[in-house]
């Protein structure tokens, strides 16, 4: 036994008052960890989001439920279709400054036998896509041929398995990353597949378009401008001369979203610094009052020749010690937490939700086990500078 | 090691006013001799435990010096004094003074700079009749067997010095000769022993007499 044993030795002897203080740091290791990566997974989920969509312009249906659905699709992965004569294209094209112009289909399934609930289906154009196929590349290098599709990571299917879409069979060729986004639900095929879907669901007596045929129908159009024209521009031009459509900003189309995440994010910072500001009071008094009751123990070491900056080492070291029992509990409990129910966590938000990768969170578990131990290390100092000025002989006498 | 002590003057200051000082410790002088015991008789609040924590560098005195050998104390700092006392002076308080979450024998391993020397533990454990207690924590134990561990505790580093501020207090009249003897055999050793007591049979293992009054001390025999 001596006084380098000590402090562990503390620790583990007087538990209530270990795990008292524990508690109180593993509350704030978790309000400060479990929000970073909160703020961090939302941003991620946004960032996936506008890097997925990928155009400058989208062009819709001017119904009032299309933009809705889009987003809805987008953010929640709700599945919804709409359509828009496909004689648009013929205007958008002539305009001055739009580069690239591809089209999308959408289109829900019935129930697909993967899944309990109904699909969202989208058929991209393989000659002119330019927001999907960069994506999508990332997982199947090929060009997708009829009845083959690639799905998003949240469907319960995999590579070289079928799907039945309609009564019939589709080959799963790829399978995406997580996005995060409403887009981990869908399942991405080429826009001739999407038709063919659209006349066997009709053929099926389910009617989806009220007298076109799918031939003559569109329901998205993609917009890429071209460097040095105004998008803005462009935007409004598409609305005064078409009144069938309605062509929106991307980034207009998310700022409703960077918007509700922004006051998601101040929110939690806002409760994280509370939560903060109040425990690390309490820890700091309580820190205190527990040395103030050990005068005792510390007049019986300064018989035994400790030195008061050995005293001061004594209780640094416990604190340092807690602070790291702690911070570590807090930060496995809170990781479990936020990585197992990350889903569902993501689906109770209805916002895109991305959780952060190996290098972020380990930058994130850094910042929270150095705040806490520094945090333990204050408490520590100032509770060392309560012992070491212990008046030995006048406890002695008590 | 010899112990010369000058001039001791202990005072507090009531509430902080200056014109209230009470001097607990009035201008006293003592030494202290290797391979003697000193014995200290005095009325409660007489001053004996404020003079040997000043004697063993646990309270610094408004004035005087206390010199070990030719080292004066207080113009060491903390370190050393903190260090001092570790190596060479073995203390037992008035009071309990053990942690409460050892056990006996890390009570008294706690207070050993050279390392873990468990014989001599053991060794002090037996002669104080601890041995059936070694491993209970002290929370466990009497105030006589508490007390018995602090002596063990003080005496573990074969100190030069030792200072005993009522140690047999609470102990039976068995217990208290044993205590005694073995404080007599230290000094036979070549300590300075010194003792603080209110039991009159300290007498008959002292070789010098001291006593405490009102803050004033005053040798009253020397023996042998
Ligand atoms: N820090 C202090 N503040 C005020 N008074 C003090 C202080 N320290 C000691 N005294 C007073 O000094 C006197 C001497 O105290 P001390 O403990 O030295 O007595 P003692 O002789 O050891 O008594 P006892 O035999 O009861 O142990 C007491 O009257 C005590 O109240
Ligand atoms: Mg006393």
């Amino acid at each position: 036994m001596n006084i380098a044993k000590l402090p562990l030795k503390n620790i583990f002897s007087y538990k209530k008052r270990t795990i008292g203080l524990t508690l109180i740091l593993v509350i704030l290791t978790m309000s400060l960890f479990g929000g970073s990566i909160f703020i961090k997974s939302l941003n991620n989920g946004l960032d996936s989001l506008n890097e997925r969509l990928g155009a400058d312009i989208i062009v819709l249906p001017k119904d009032a439920e299309s933009e809705v659905d889009l987003q809805n699709l987008l953010l929640q992965g709700t599945p919804g279709y709409f359509y828009m004569d496909k004689n648009i294209l013929n205007d958008l094209e002539s305009i001055e400054g739009v580069d690239r112009i591809s089209t999308q289909y959408f289109l829900v399934s019935a129930n697909a036998d993967c899944c309990s609930v109904k699909v969202q289906i989208i058929g991209f154009d393989e000659e002119t896509d330019f927001t999907i196929k960069p994506w999508l590349h990332e997982s199947y290098q090929g060009v997708l041929k009829d009845n083959e599709i690639i799905v998003g990571s949240m469907l319960s299917t995999k590579v070289g398995h079928t799907l039945r879409l309609y009564g019939k069979e589709f080959l799963v060729v790829g399978k995406l990353e997580k996005t995060g986004t409403g887009l981990d639900t869908a399942v991405y095929t080429t826009g001739d597949t999407v038709k063919t879907l659209i006349e066997a669901a009709e053929d099926k007596g389910i009617s989806i378009l009220s007298k076109q045929s799918p031939d003559d129908v569109i329901s998205s159009v993609y917009i890429d401008v071209k460097d040095g024209y105004d998008i803005d521009t462009i935007v409004s031009d598409i609305n005064l001369n078409n009144s069938e459509v309605k062509a929106v900003r991307a980034r207009t189309m998310m700022t409703s979203t960077s918007d509700r995440l922004g006051v998601i994010s101040s929110a939690i910072s806002f409760f994280v610094k509370i939560i903060w500001v109040f425990a690390a009071i309490i820890l700091i008094a309580a820190f205190y009052i527990i040395t103030g009751e050990r005068k005792k123990e510390f007049a019986a070491l300064r018989v035994i020749g400790v030195s008061r900056k050995k005293l001061g080492v004594l209780v640094m070291s416990e604190a340092i010690i807690i602070g790291i029992i702690g911070s570590v509990f807090g930060i496995i409990i809170t990781g479990a937490f936020m990585y197992s129910f990350s889903v569902l966590i993501g689906s109770r938000l209805d916002l895109p939700y991305l959780l952060p990768g190996v290098i972020a969170t380990t930058y994130y578990i850094l910042v929270t086990f150095i705040s806490v131990v520094l945090l333990g290390t204050i408490s520590g100092l100032i509770s060392a500078y309560k012992a070491v000025s212990v008046d030995t002989a006048r406890i002695l006498r008590e | 090691m010899m112990i010369d002590a000058k001039n001791i003057l202990v005072s507090y200051t009531k509430n902080g006013k200056k014109d209230k000082t009470i001097s607990i410790i009035n201008s006293v002088d003592i030494t202290i001799v290797p391979g003697k015991v000193a014995v200290i008789f005095g009325r409660s609040g007489s001053g004996k435990t404020t003079l040997i924590s000043v004697l063993a560098g646990l309270l610094k005195p408004q004035e005087g010096s206390v010199l070990y050998d030719d080292i004066d104390l207080y113009q060491q700092n903390d370190d050393f004094i903190s260090d001092f006392r570790s190596k060479n002076i073995g203390f037992i308080p008035q009071g309990q003074s053990l942690l409460s979450n050892l056990t006996i024998k890390e009570n008294i391993l706690l207070a050993n700079n050279n390392g873990n020397d468990s014989d001599r533990a053991d060794e002090l454990i037996e002669l104080l009749g601890l041995s059936n207690r070694e491993e209970y924590l002290s929370s466990q134990l009497s105030g006589g067997e508490l007390r018995r561990c602090a002596i063990a505790r003080a005496l573990i580093n074969q100190p030069s010095v030792v200072f005993a501020d009522e140690p047999t207090g609470d102990l039976d009249d068995y217990n208290t000769q044993i205590v005694f003897e073995l404080l007599r055999q230290k000094a036979k050793d070549g300590a300075a022993v010194v003792i603080v007591t209110h039991d009159e049979s300290a007498y008959n293992y002292a070789d010098i007499v001291y006593r405490m009054d009102g803050g004033v001390l005053a040798l009253r025999d020397i023996q042998k």
